[in-house]
């Protein structure tokens, strides 16, 4: 339980930096970033609704319960990290999205 | 243009229009955005009108066929049952709703709740993963991890495995999720207190793309991911398995592409109230990560996170 809400604030940590990262970017910045920025997004609000299951099946007996607490160690650690990525992938900024010139594709 | 009374005579084209027309009886309201003869320029040009298929008499039966007719139908990767039409209109008698040139506002009215809508398309995997443990269950093929047994149950193997905990993982977070962003939405429509209307409606306007564009790029590659534990007969018409997949990828795309819905999240969604929209969601979900996942949560906790 720990380890899954302990993973799903660390990631939620990258989420607010990226957000903050992203306040008053200009339309390059935020049109190479939207995509990955959303799947971070949509991560983070998975990791936190799998504390609430796992925190509602916490100390409970029966195979649904222990099935609960291990979707969400199954998700907290083979799913949720897939933001660490996506966060590398966002701060590298637009410039590499837009160095290949339009007669080069 | 104006007939004289307060309705209109709109002539145009428009595509991709889900189930343009249908034979199951009855009337079909189109909603159409057009654009009045004096409109200015760009998007502050377009008005919004009601146009029926069907005029409808003062005893409110059904009258006379309004001057609107599908062109054509596309052929589609899927939902082939849905007909995707090209609807023509030839001086087709509308009605216009809302202000003159205020259309886009009063359409987006309509569209951000098709969006939380075509979201939950996106949970079509949960019936994917249903026919992908019946099989992985049965298929038996290779050998056990100990080396023992040949052949097993392909459920056995690590890499099966992973893939349906990839798909139930995302179908059961998506579900609880939908499920909680209902109430907000309940929330925004019924509250007693303005206020808490005008939250609960910002709440719902910053998840909406997360929910429609998350759960449809989730529910697409978890579609694939299903299929593919099939092997080969995933790509069996017979199997039912590359219908999923066919089905899901139209969910990414309409109803706003996932990466327009980004571009809103992005770009317009994290600025809401000046970023304290956003902000206080982090907030909540700190709330729970914050306490090391401690369970026995007060009432007050319970209220705060709803």
């Amino acid at each position: 339980m720990r380890l899954i809400a302990a993973r799903t604030g660390e990631a939620l940590e990258l989420l607010r930096q990226t957000t903050a990262s992203l306040k008053g970017a200009d339309v390059d910045s935020l049109g190479a970033a939207a995509v990955d920025y959303l799947r971070m997004f949509a991560l983070v609000s998975f990791g936190w609704i799998w504390v609430r299951m796992a925190q509602a099946a916490a100390g409970g007996e029966t195979p649904l319960h222990a099935a609960k607490r291990d979707m969400a160690r199954y998700f907290a650690t083979r799913m949720l990290p897939q933001v660490q990525g996506l966060a590398s992938q966002i701060a590298a900024g637009p410039e590499p999205v837009l160095a290949l010139k339009v007669d080069m594709f | 243009m104006p007939n004289g009374d307060d309705s209109y005579a709109i002539t145009g084209q428009k595509i991709f229009i889900s189930t343009g027309d249908h034979d199951f009886g009855g009337n079909i309201v189109h909603l159409v955005l057009a654009r009045l003869p004096d409109a200015p320029e760009g998007v502050k040009g377009i008005s919004l009108f009601l146009v029926p298929k069907f005029l409808v008499q003062a005893d409110g039966a059904l009258g006379a066929r309004n001057g609107m007719s599908v062109g054509s139908l596309e052929e589609k990767m899927g939902i082939h049952a849905q007909p995707t039409c090209v609807m023509n209109y030839d001086d087709a008698t509308g009605w216009l709703v809302g202000e003159p040139n205020r259309g886009l506002a009063a359409m987006f009215t309509m569209m951000n709740a098709e969006r939380l809508m075509v979201g939950i398309q996106g949970l079509i995997a949960g019936a994917a993963y249903g026919q992908a443990v019946g099989y992985a269950k049965e298929r038996l093929q290779g050998r056990s991890a100990d080396g023992t047994r040949n052949p097993v149950p392909i459920i056995e193997h690590a890499d099966v495995r992973r893939m349906l905990l990839n798909v139930r993982s995302f179908v059961e977070a998506g579900r609880a999720l939908a499920g909680w962003v209902a109430l907000p939405m309940d929330r925004a429509h019924h509250h007693a207190d303005a206020a808490e209307r005008a939250k609960a409606d910002a709440l719902v306007a910053l998840l909406t793309p997360v929910v429609k564009a998350g759960f449809t790029d989730f529910g697409f590659e978890s579609a694939v991911q299903a299929q593919q534990v099939f092997g080969g007969h995933g790509y069996i018409r017979e199997w039912g398995m590359e219908q999923y997949v066919r089905d899901a990828r139209i969910a990414q795309i309409y109803e706003g592409t996932n990466g327009v819905q980004a571009m809103d999240l992005a770009g317009r969604k994290l600025s809401l109230a000046g970023g304290a929209v956003v902000d206080g969601f982090f907030d909540m979900v700190a709330s729970r990560t914050d306490r090391g996942g401690q369970g026995g949560r007060s009432a007050s906790d319970r209220r705060a996170d709803r």
